[in-house]
């Protein structure tokens, strides 16, 4: 589901007897079990107003994909609230099966083997990715022109 | 249709929205907690004095996560944090004073049972741990921020929640109060930010 907030949007690309398959959260959750057989996952700026930078992660057999979205709610406003972000895109990938990822509190998988990548929308409207993972996880940036791709690869 | 932080207050308890929308209320820290606006409303009646010997404290405030977004989002890791100890603005056109002396303490411990906070109105709140309201309690702008954000759990304990129903409390009851004691500056200390985090499956 895309809410009128969201500045990103997840698409997951599963196996298909096509040449290519995307479903994307346009049309499902991440809860649902098609998404438990992505092979790739994304997440894109809904629009060039967005943040423009793309994060994607190949699926390797054996791991689990999450995605969640991070709400902030102020209870106080002090003058540094702009300061913080708004909204944050998260993407993890664990090795392990979980029977149901799309009901599973993130704080209760511990990163063991894996990564948890962070898109970070302030604001402004400007993103910053923030990136941690066990030490056979890496991150790529490439400048795409307009746009920066962060890939997570394991190495 | 949104997750707001709700605040809790007086006997019922009633309850109103304190975050969202162009004008949230905040959270106003007062010696005051009745079946009244004037809980909660941001104006300077009902403060905290400033004590002559040992402490005074705002009434504990009750505020949790609340949602009325039915039949799509999947609830988890609700918490809470602080942008930290803020510094005196320079200029300071509003005459904020530092927050030496003075701190909000966060409840260690988060429940579903609401309880009405107690307190002397216009002098001083129950001090939490006293009124049995927690075992302990932390400093929240000290310890609490963004790289260290305190796990407020969802109601009933569960590890996610939703899609709903209908609209609820989806976070335990988190309390907060405000902590003088004699060194602290009478006025009005820099706002401080304080912020709920919680994740909604994608």
């Amino acid at each position: 589901m895309i809410h009128d907030w969201d500045t990103h949007f997840w698409m997951a690309r599963v196996p298909s007897e096509e040449w290519e398959e995307w479903i994307s959260a346009e049309d499902h959750g991440s809860h649902e079990p098609i998404f438990q057989t992505a092979n790739k996952i994304r997440i894109e700026p809904i629009t060039t107003l967005s943040a423009q930078a793309i994060l994607e992660a190949e699926v390797p057999d054996g791991y689990t994909a999450f995605l969640r979205t991070d709400r902030i709610e102020i209870v106080m406003k002090g003058p540094d609230a702009a300061s913080g972000p708004k909204l944050i895109y998260v993407m993890a990938l664990e090795k392990g099966h979980w029977d149901d990822p799309g009901r599973v509190a993130l704080s209760t998988v511990p990163l063991k083997d894996g990564f948890r990548a962070e898109l970070r929308i302030f604001p402004d409207g400007h993103g910053e990715v923030d990136f941690n993972s066990s030490d056979n996880f890496i991150c790529e940036v490439t400048n795409m022109g307009e746009c920066d791709l962060y890939r997570f690869i394991k190495v | 249709m949104s997750v707001h932080i709700r605040r809790y207050y007086g006997s019922g308890p009633s309850e109103v929205d304190i975050s969202g929308g162009a004008n949230p209320i905040g959270l106003k820290l007062k010696t005051y907690d009745g079946d009244s606006n004037e809980t909660y409303l941001f104006n300077a009646t009902h403060p905290v004095p400033k004590p002559t010997f040992g402490n005074k404290h705002s009434f504990t405030a009750t505020i949790a996560l609340y949602s009325d977004v039915l039949g799509s989002e999947i609830y988890s890791d609700p918490k809470i944090y602080s942008g930290g100890v803020p510094a005196v603005p320079n200029p300071n056109p509003n005459g904020y004073v530092a927050w030496t002396g003075a701190q909000i303490f966060v409840a260690d411990d988060t429940d579903d049972t609401y309880v009405q906070a107690a307190g002397v109105q216009d002098d001083s709140g129950t001090e939490m741990v006293a009124q049995g309201l927690t075992s302990s309690k932390t400093d929240l702008l000290a310890t609490y921020n963004a790289s260290n954000m305190k796990s407020v759990g969802l109601v009933g304990g569960v590890d996610t929640i939703g899609p709903l129903t209908s609209a609820q409390r989806i976070s335990k009851y988190v309390r907060v109060q405000g902590t003088l004691g004699t060194t602290c500056s009478a006025g009005s200390t820099v706002l401080v930010t304080i912020y709920m985090r919680y994740s909604v499956t994608s």
